[in-house]
């Protein structure tokens, strides 16, 4: 198996909304493992590695640092990396006040916490059992769970002769067939091996991430699901 | 028979320092941090378990390290005995080097 493929699978990059923040004594956003499990993977350099993007609902109460212009309330609005920062180890977001840096930062409404509405998005695959790559060698079938929905198989990771790594594909509706094509295809030898992006999820929330998919996606997938032997 | 090498200083000198694995063994990539993934291999005392080796790699270059180790693995080359963390960087995903460290776990 000199030539071999390797199968590289994405979930959809998250996205949280962090609603009714009380900012009465500090604006921390606090991120929860809907976003990133655990949150303590996210540290201080996370806004800069562009790994996350943090975004405010704005609204008339709001002052926004001369980089954002006037922004609609309603729309969400991006902030700038300089204009909050990221806790080393607790998932907290601390946004920065207009006051204190008159370009990037935002000055929320202290005194009406439901005027605060955040929005985190997940921008690179950080956590466990969310991006994996299985050598087509390791492939032991695919099999439909239901109308749109179906199992790869693959030997597990950890080495366990008893149980398997599963991506559960969503697809179009009856779109098996296409996903057995496309999986053969994705596999199937060549001249040379090769990485093979087979589906990466992206970020439909903020700026968004674009979904990758191998060969003009024929079976229509819309995310997996990486399920790995523990 | 393509075998992947690794060690985590030069020269390995010491216990633990270095591993060869077969192509064949290899079962997995998984995440596990901004800054690292695995790669999972069959155990190499032949239990039905994984030795694994931590890549360590630039902050957020998750996807792009994963692809720069699957394409050293898949590529073409004149040498069975791959050093797969030479050949990951040379590879072009990004301008500078991915990989700046590895940790062997056997």
């Amino acid at each position: 198996m000199k030539k071999e493929k390797y199968l590289i699978f994405a979930e959809d990059l998250t996205s949280i909304d962090v609603d009714n923040v009380d900012t009465s004594s500090a604006v921390e956003v606090q991120t929860t493992t809907s976003l990133v499990d655990p949150v303590s993977l996210l540290n201080a350099t996370s806004g800069t590695d562009g790994i996350i993007e943090v975004q405010i609902k704005a609204h008339a109460n709001h002052t926004f640092g001369s980089a954002y212009g006037s922004p609609t309330a309603g729309d969400y609005v991006t902030i700038n990396t300089s204009g909050y920062t990221v806790h080393a180890s607790n998932g907290k977001v601390t946004i920065i006040t207009a006051a204190t840096d008159a370009v990037n930062g935002v000055t929320t409404d202290t005194s009406t916490a439901a005027n605060n509405d955040f929005r985190v998005n997940l921008l690179k695959h950080i956590d466990g059992g969310t991006l994996a790559c299985f050598p087509a060698s390791k492939f032991k079938g695919m099999q439909t769970v239901d109308a749109d929905e179906t199992d790869l198989y693959f030997e597990a990771g950890t080495g366990d002769l008893d149980a398997v790594d599963v991506i559960k594909v969503t697809h179009g509706a009856n779109k098996y067939k296409e996903l057995a094509e496309m999986a053969n295809d994705a596999m199937a030898p060549a001249k040379s091996g090769a990485a093979v992006d087979f589906f990466i999820g992206g970020q439909s929330a903020g700026t968004g991430v674009d979904a990758l998919s191998f060969n003009g996606n024929p079976a229509g997938i819309t995310s997996v699901d990486i399920q790995l032997d523990l | 028979m393509k075998t992947y090498y690794f060690s985590e200083t030069s020269p390995a000198d010491a216990a633990g320092d270095a591993i060869l694995l077969p192509q064949s063994t290899f079962l997995n990539m998984d995440v596990l941090s901004a800054t690292s993934i695995i790669m999972q291999f069959k155990k190499t005392d032949g239990t039905h378990d994984n030795s694994h080796i931590t890549i360590t790699h630039a902050a957020g270059k998750t996807a792009d390290a994963m692809r720069a180790i699957a394409a050293a693995m898949a590529g073409n080359t004149k040498f069975n005995v791959i050093d797969l963390v030479e050949v990951a960087n040379a590879h072009p995903v990004t301008s500078a080097p991915i990989i700046s460290g590895i940790t062997i776990a056997e």
